[in-house]
């Protein structure tokens, strides 16, 4: 198992950009670690999104692919679902400018289409005209393939790009509509199937939101035991989990596992990340935002983390006990939500390394603390465990920096495990200033950072 | 001597019935509502009682009839009067520990809604029993509220008929629940658990094992089918003239229990209580978090 000591930070600062605040998405391809940047906003040139990649042999980072520039229009400047109150205060420094075209990527993997000579690359973008799919074939060169939105302009994002039965699956996320932003629900609950991404044929592979109309979301897929796993997002009911074989055309016949947020409710409301460790589907769930999702009146909460096992039965972790139609469910952690922390809200990416299984956290104190105009402490937390019932800390601080308050994106490679953070720095500033408070700066610049984990540092 | 176990929640939660039946268990001991931990002392909690709801006392009056005389009668109430005026001065913990000590091994339930109508007497309870464990019984906020409604009717509170100035059912069902989450939050996980009251009673074959799990009593076949008979237990009617109540009088007439699978109503819709009103936001939200739609 890996320890903080065997942690060193490979990229800092955004990588050449400060406002690069969160590491998206990562993938492996072709000996290098890949990773998509996400800005908050898209406010102007300084918001170009970018693709990174790094050399693990020269241990230099080269960016590979940046965000075109399109002219600003009603769309860069929605009202955030998340943030009523921001839109008035950012919309003077639209008049007139450059915006980014895509001012983030949201997932990314490597995957061989009929059309493609070798397994390529595939990124998917955030873009407030309807989200793209990006392929190179050389991790060089990035070339758009689909249209945008896959045909509906106003879908914000692609993410959860899985390969399954020599499929490509991935889903609709967020929605910019008659000048409103929201990055999470879609309202477009739809997961897209195709043999061929390189040739623009698309499918839906299931029916809308599954029939529920309060299924606004397709929050991870993935593969587990010769089938397909979908998590959905709902604010009334809880997440959902479904499967489905993917056999025959599309869209194929999906079976829930369970409903009802795991029968925590909606206070499960979302489950952003899944992975397959030691014969079972371990699930992380929470709530988007800070703890409390604003849109949707939610919470506060924190996470929990389940395990679905290849006959559908399931068990909880870490979270709250609870009586359910399936039996009593008791953690098997001996952890209560949020791994006994009130502040981690959701579990926000995970990996399996070395035969450890990794989780990592958004931990919100920080902008608690700023709020009340004290000092920021806190950090992501990484926990691991060997087996996947006893549970260790890597790291309860965001390795010393308060301000990285999630590890969004994790992945294990032949080099190491990597991780990537968001980082809070930006939003912090201008919170403080807004108090008279005193600005942090001794945390560095901001932007988000990665970290190589290996037994060899 | 064993930990007390405590039943929370607002008045008409199917808790008459739900302490009924785990008290039936034969690890367990249900009693009335013995309305503790109004006050610190005995003395106290007398004179509060007479001053507010004088038969508020009657679940305290016919268990301790039943535990020191095996019987409640007459004479058994006069008694257990006599006791409580011989021990003022006990500390209210005093005389629930005196129970516990009485019907020990067996672990005695609680289920007074006095103890959640306020935070002080929750945080009362949790000072004098903080290793106890805690069970959340929830209901939907219409049916509640309906049932409140039907109480107040049949009892005569507020002469004898429903004013919705002198007691809102809703305001009740979100007060109590938030008294009770705020509580339970603050908790060990583990120490409390959550139920819907439709779920237990309606599928008890799947939630009563699962209670005893958690309170680690028996599951066997037996016990747990002691628990579908709540009309054996000696407080499963109404008392002697002298202490003729300390449960709902519904179930006091009618201690039955019948498996039942529970229409749930929903949270959309005109209040059949208040005209024109819809429940509020904030009702909504916390309903949602416990399942309800």
């Amino acid at each position: 198992m890996l320890t903080e000591n065997n942690f060193s930070r490979i990229g800092t600062a955004g990588i050449g950009n400060t406002r690069s605040s969160l590491a998206h998405c990562l993938a492996y391809f072709n000996d290098r670690i890949y990773l998509g940047v996400t800005h908050h906003l898209g406010e102007g040139p300084q918001d170009q999104a970018r693709i990174l990649c790094y050399d693990p042999d020269v241990k230099k980072w080269e960016q590979v692919h940046i965000s075109p520039l399109v002219e600003a229009d009603a769309q860069a400047i929605p009202q955030d679902t998340l943030r009523p109150k921001l839109k008035d205060m950012i919309k003077h420094k639209f008049t007139g400018q450059k915006v980014p075209k895509y001012r983030g990527y949201r997932s990314m993997t490597v995957f061989q289409g009929k059309s493609d000579p070798h397994p390529v690359l595939y990124v998917t973008t955030i873009c407030h005209w309807g989200a793209q799919l990006l392929r190179s074939e050389d991790g060089k060169t990035f070339t758009a393939v689909s249209k945008p939105g896959l045909g509906n302009h106003h879908i914000l994002s692609f993410r959860s790009l899985t390969d399954f039965q020599g499929k490509l699956f991935t889903a609709s996320t967020g929605l910019v509509k008659d000048g409103v932003m929201d990055r999470n629900f879609s309202g477009i609950p739809v997961i897209y199937v195709s043999e061929d991404p390189a040739s623009d044929i698309w499918e839906p592979a299931m029916e809308e939101g599954f029939g529920d109309p309060n299924n606004n979301s397709i929050s991870c897929i993935r593969a587990f035991n010769n089938f397909l796993y979908a998590s959905v997002g709902n604010p009334e009911r809880g997440f959902q989990l479904w499967k489905t074989d993917a056999v025959g055309k599309p869209p194929y016949q999906w079976h829930p596992i369970f409903l009802d947020g795991a029968y925590k409710y909606n206070l499960n409301e979302t489950a952003p990340t899944m992975i397959e460790f030691n014969g079972a589907l371990y699930i992380g769930g929470g709530l988007p935002g800070l703890g409390y999702d604003t849109a949707n009146d939610v919470g506060p909460a924190s996470a929990e983390l389940i395990r679905v096992y290849p006959d559908d039965n399931w068990d909880l972790v870490v979270g709250r006990p609870r009586f359910t139609p399936d039996g009593m469910k008791v953690p098997f952690a001996a952890r209560g939500p949020g791994f006994d922390n009130n502040y981690n809200s959701i579990i926000w990416s995970m990996a399996v390394h070395d035969g450890c299984l990794y989780a990592g956290t958004l931990h919100w104190i920080t902008l608690a603390l700023v709020f009340r105009g004290r000092k920021p402490v806190g950090g992501f937390q990484l926990w691991a465990s060997q087996d996947g019932d006893n549970w260790e800390p890597v790291t309860l601080d965001g390795f010393g920096d308060p301000l990285d308050v999630g590890l969004r994106s994790m992945l294990s490679t032949p080099v190491g495990l990597v991780i990537g953070t968001h980082n809070h720095q930006g939003i912090v500033n201008v919170i403080q200033q807004r108090l008279n408070s005193p600005q942090t700066d001794e945390f560095g610049a901001g932007g988000c950072k990665v970290w190589l984990g290996s037994k060899s540092v | 001597m064993s930990e007390p176990f405590f039943i929370l929640c607002p008045l008409r939660s199917f808790s008459s019935l739900v302490c009924g039946m785990l008290g039936q268990h034969p690890d367990m001991y249900g009693m009335l509502e013995l309305n503790l931990f109004q006050e610190d002392t005995l003395e106290g909690l007398v004179q509060y009682q007479q001053k507010t709801r004088p038969h508020s006392n009657h679940g305290l009056l016919r268990t301790l009839a039943q535990i020191h005389d095996g019987k409640q009668n007459f004479e058994t109430i006069q008694a257990a009067e006599a006791w409580i005026s011989d021990h003022f001065h006990w500390t209210t913990k005093q005389v629930l520990d005196h129970i516990i000590t009485l019907v020990a091994p067996k672990i005695v339930i609680d289920k007074s809604p006095s103890t959640v109508m306020t935070p002080k007497s929750i945080e009362r309870m949790y000072s004098m029993y903080p290793d106890a464990s805690y069970l959340h019984l929830i209901r939907h906020p219409r049916s509640t509220g309906k049932s409140m409604i039907d109480l107040v009717n049949l009892t005569g509170a507020g002469n004898g008929a429903f004013v919705i100035d002198n007691y809102d059912p809703e305001d009740i069902w979100l007060q109590v629940h938030t008294n009770i989450v705020d509580f339970t939050e603050s908790l060990a996980p583990g120490q409390s658990m959550r139920i819907k009251g439709e779920d237990l009673l309606g599928n008890p074959d799947v939630y009563l094992p699962q209670i005893a799990e958690w309170l680690g009593i028996r599951t066997d076949r037996e016990a747990l089918e002691a628990t579908k008979h709540p009309e054996t237990s000696p407080y499963a009617c109404f008392g002697p003239p002298n202490a003729l109540f300390g449960n709902d009088p519904n179930f006091l007439d009618n201690p039955v229990f019948r498996s039942t699978r529970f229409e749930e109503p929903t949270l959309k819709g005109e209040l059949e209580w208040d005209s024109g009103k819809h429940f509020s936001h904030e009702t909504c939200k916390l309903a949602k978090e416990f399942g309800y739609r």
